[in-house]
């Protein structure tokens, strides 16, 4: 008597109801993963205490959530899973129960997977190429190594190996190794970062993801432009950040490239330098991004209308902390590297990349907070209605950021760098203040949306309403491509 | 709602890093098609000189431009502008008095080039003293090469309302004339250029004891290293870096191979030189009647340079270690030509002590 478990045959339902318990759970195909990480999964399914007392519709049930927690280990083939049932013939079987053995096939992904290729976007080209090694170790282990290079990053490699912990695939500890060398046009400068992280990410049972990690990072502000500002002058050459950190994210969005229903919450929080962390830099800094969709039916019409109404928030802040263990030691304010930029077109739309906040001459030097926000209404273009990826939106989008100032008491010399405690204090909370003061900078405008599974590709036309001088607003089209909008 | 597998592997900040090279949120298509600026720069920069009446009549249908229309709309916005917001704390504090002085980036701990005290590196030290000789004011910013136009410090940004363009070194004896009132502020001797040479010897012998001599690693941390980084790991990194550096650079000014390692040098060979070197140069001294090289008035570049290297030996290596201070004051036969001469010099830049007084101007 051997049946599929996806057939749904009528035989089967009918004795859903009957008792049945699981004597025995072979897995066929998995050669090359451990035989731990199996355990993990399938002993309790026989073992534990609630198999003896199981209708076969339970404990069919509990193979299928096995069988789907297996799947998340991201080393088996998604349509390679196949089980298969049959009823073991023991002689010492009560008689009011079926005893059942259960056969699960399954096929392994390939364990070493190479891709290159080309991207092109923000107006220059790259190259990459990727190895992954899946499963390695036969625990769902996986290392990725990654080198690509482009005209704006001119190199960068990684590596990152992962593995799940207790066998469990919701839990994850990551260690990354990151080699890099980015252009940052905005400020006049390139940044080449050599560091590494340890991160331990887990799935809580409201399905919001953690990630908790440590990072250390050797940044080298150098390769200057001629014309780089005095701010970035100062602020050239070599600084180790260490850091802990924490990232929550809850993401009841449809679709994350293209919401039309849902919301996301995203909180980032860094703490550098501070006790036993040292370094050369020393702040909090925390970053809250919240967004979310409603979409709007057609009057007497239940079809779905593929209209809706969307928003943004994003706010941040950046303390500067004492180095080391006194709290009350003065603090050093932030350096370029450490602060926030804001604007461009996945961020604040219709200004240049970092074209909010205080600049110095052409370059965009971050502040230490901000707020932004935006609205925006999707329409489904004519003729290719709702399903299509494609909306035509029209957006407002604004935003204000500001940077920690120090006030000077006469006497003093203003010369000297650190601040103390109260100074500190009072300068991030006038910079808070400041932020509602007067209108924040603002820009419209109306664009074309096309997401695809992989990225959101934006096409924009818009003008700035508000603006600070210095600020750099961008008139006309802007294409945006990312995976995460405002 | 199932996670794709790769969100476990990469957090969401790798993800964007990991796929692209790069991090696609910061990803942006520019179109020319949204200012005239791109058309008129390259006008002024193709066209000698572009008048600005020929401008119209060029009629230029590139298929960029904007039509007049569009461009009457642009010139609308924004429709509210509002004040610049102020700079950066730390921009502040450690730019904003360049809105009126020069700053001159050189290797310094911060403390010190606050108060524009004497920088600890040989060329650095030759250009700040340049300029104190010379009486410009300026300003000093502790710096590294990164931030320098050439690769190499020091160099000299003009106060950030006259021009945003760095003066490398090299011109600053042009920076110098055009900005003090006599009209020869600098005697250049056409004989410094023959004693130039003297130096190298110095130099390498310097480079030896700063850089690959165990008992002088302290100093090398302190003035290279701490003013870098407080992390033991990158400073280690930092050390073997420069001290490579360095024994190339001597490798190399000897004729050797870099290839023969450090173990190619022979320091004896190296302070014998510099010893001949700094004996030439006492007798030149004594020439001169003057005081300074060549029997000018004023002490010129060639002081300076000099001074670089003397400067930071007698302040920090005239010890037992330091066989370069013995051999400044033992030069040209213990007369005490140098010593008297690099008094002078420190006397006329730095003033009395010749450290601290007289920083900023």
């Amino acid at each position: 008597m051997g049946a599929s478990l996806g057939s749904g045959s009528s035989g089967l339902d009918e004795h859903l109801l009957t008792p049945a318990a699981i004597n025995s759970i072979e897995v066929h195909g998995a050669s090359n993963t451990r035989r731990s990480i199996l355990d993990r999964i399938f002993k309790p399914l026989v073992e534990g205490p609630e198999n003896l007392s199981s209708t076969l519709g339970e404990s069919l049930e509990r193979v299928g959530a096995a069988t789907r927690r297996l799947s998340r280990f991201d080393i088996f083939k998604e349509d390679g899973f196949g089980a298969f049932i049959s009823e073991a013939n023991r002689p010492d079987a009560p008689p009011n129960r079926t005893e059942l053995d259960i056969a699960i096939n399954v096929k392994e992904k390939s364990r070493l997977v190479f891709t290159a290729g080309t991207d092109f976007g923000n107006a220059e080209g790259s190259a990459y190429t990727n190895g992954v090694f899946r499963n390695i170790f036969g625990g769902a282990e996986t290392l990725s190594i990654n080198a690509s290079t482009g005209t704006r990053t001119r190199s960068a490699y990684n590596a990152s190996f992962s593995t799940p912990l207790n066998a469990n695939p919701d839990i994850r500890l990551v260690l990354d190794a990151l080699r890099s060398s980015t252009q940052k046009p905005w400020a006049s400068h390139d940044e080449h970062l050599t560091g590494g992280s340890l991160k331990l990410s887990w799935l809580s049972d409201s399905k919001a993801t953690h990630t908790v990690t440590y990072n250390g990072v050797w940044r080298q502000l150098t390769g200057l432009a001629p014309k780089a500002s005095p701010t970035v002058r100062a602020d050239a050459g070599d600084s180790v950040k260490s850091s802990i950190g924490h990232i929550y994210t809850l993401d009841r969005r449809d679709n994350p490239m293209l919401p039309q229903s849902g919301y996301l919450l995203k909180t980032t929080s860094e703490l550098a330098g501070w006790g036993p962390l040292s370094g050369d830099v020393a702040f909090a800094k925390t970053e809250l991004e919240t967004s979310g969709a409603i979409p709007l039916s057609l009057p007497g019409s239940q079809a779905k209308s593929g209209v809706s109404i969307g928003g943004g928030v994003r706010v941040g802040l950046l303390y500067p902390l004492a180095l080391g263990y006194n709290p009350a030691a003065p603090a050093c304010p932030s350096r370029i590297n450490d602060r926030f930029q804001l604007g461009g077109p996945a961020d604040v739309r219709g200004f240049k990349l970092g074209g909010l906040g205080p600049h110095d001459g052409a370059d965009s030097v971050g502040g230490d907070v901000f707020a932004a926000g935006s609205v925006n209404m999707m329409f489904p273009l004519p003729r290719l209605g709702a399903d299509s990826p494609l909306r035509f939106q029209l957006f407002a989008n604004g935003g204000r950021m500001v940077a920690l100032q120090k006030k000077v008491a006469t006497g003093e010399n203003g010369r000297v760098l650190a601040m103390e405690p109260k100074k500190v204090f009072e300068g991030v909370a006038s910079a808070v203040g400041q932020l509602g003061n007067g209108l924040p900078s603002v820009a419209a405008g109306f664009g074309l949306v096309y997401a695809h599974p992989m990225a959101r590709f934006e096409l924009n036309f818009s003008l700035p309403l508000v603006l600070r001088r210095g600020e750099e607003g961008r008139k006309g089209l802007q294409v945006g491509v990312g995976i995460s909008f405002l | 709602m199932q996670l794709p597998a790769a969100f476990w592997t990469h957090p969401p900040e790798l993800l964007h890093f990991d796929r692209w090279g790069r991090r696609c949120q910061h990803r942006t298509f520019r179109i020319p098609y949204t200012s005239s600026t791109a058309t008129v720069t390259m006008a002024s920069a193709t066209a000698t000189p572009p008048k600005p009446s020929a401008r119209p009549n060029q009629p230029a249908p590139s298929l960029w431009s904007i039509p007049a229309p569009l461009q009457k709309l642009f010139n609308q916005f924004p429709l509210v502008t509002l004040d610049p917001n102020p700079l950066p704390a730390r921009s502040q504090t450690l730019t904003s008095a360049s809105d009126t002085l020069p700053t001159l980036y050189i290797f310094s701990s911060d403390e010190d080039a606050l108060e524009g005290k004497p920088s600890i590196n040989p060329t650095c030290l030759k250009w700040q003293t340049l300029l104190r000789l010379s009486h410009v004011p300026f300003l000093t910013s502790p710096s590294s090469n990164h931030a320098s136009p050439t690769g190499s410090l020091p160099f000299l940004l003009p106060p950030r309302t006259v021009s945003p363009n760095p003066i490398p070194s090299t011109s600053i004896p042009l920076y110098i004339s055009r900005h003090t009132n006599s009209p020869s502020p600098l005697p250049t001797s056409p004989r410094s250029e023959a004693y130039l040479s003297l130096l190298t010897p110095l130099r390498l012998a310097f480079l030896q004891t700063l850089y690959l001599t165990p008992a002088f690693t302290p100093l090398l941390k302190k003035f290279y290293i701490d003013p870098s980084t407080r992390s033991s790991v990158l400073g280690t990194i930092l050390q073997t870096q420069l001290s490579a550096a360095a024994s190339s650079a001597v490798l190399q000014g000897l004729g050797l191979h870099s290839q023969t390692g450090t173990g190619g040098i022979d320091s004896e060979n190296l302070y014998a030189d510099a010893a001949e070197a700094l004996d030439s140069l006492a007798i030149l001294l004594q020439e001169s009647q003057t005081g300074w090289f060549f029997g000018e008035e004023k002490p010129g570049e060639f002081d300076a340079g000099l001074y670089g290297y003397v400067g930071v030996i007698m302040a920090h290596m005239d010890t037992p270690e330091g066989r370069l201070g013995g051999l400044v004051r033992r030069a040209g036969g213990g007369g005490g030509e140098l010593v008297g001469w690099w008094e002078r010099i420190r006397r006329e830049a730095w003033g009395g002590d010749g450290l601290s007084e007289g920083g900023e101007k």
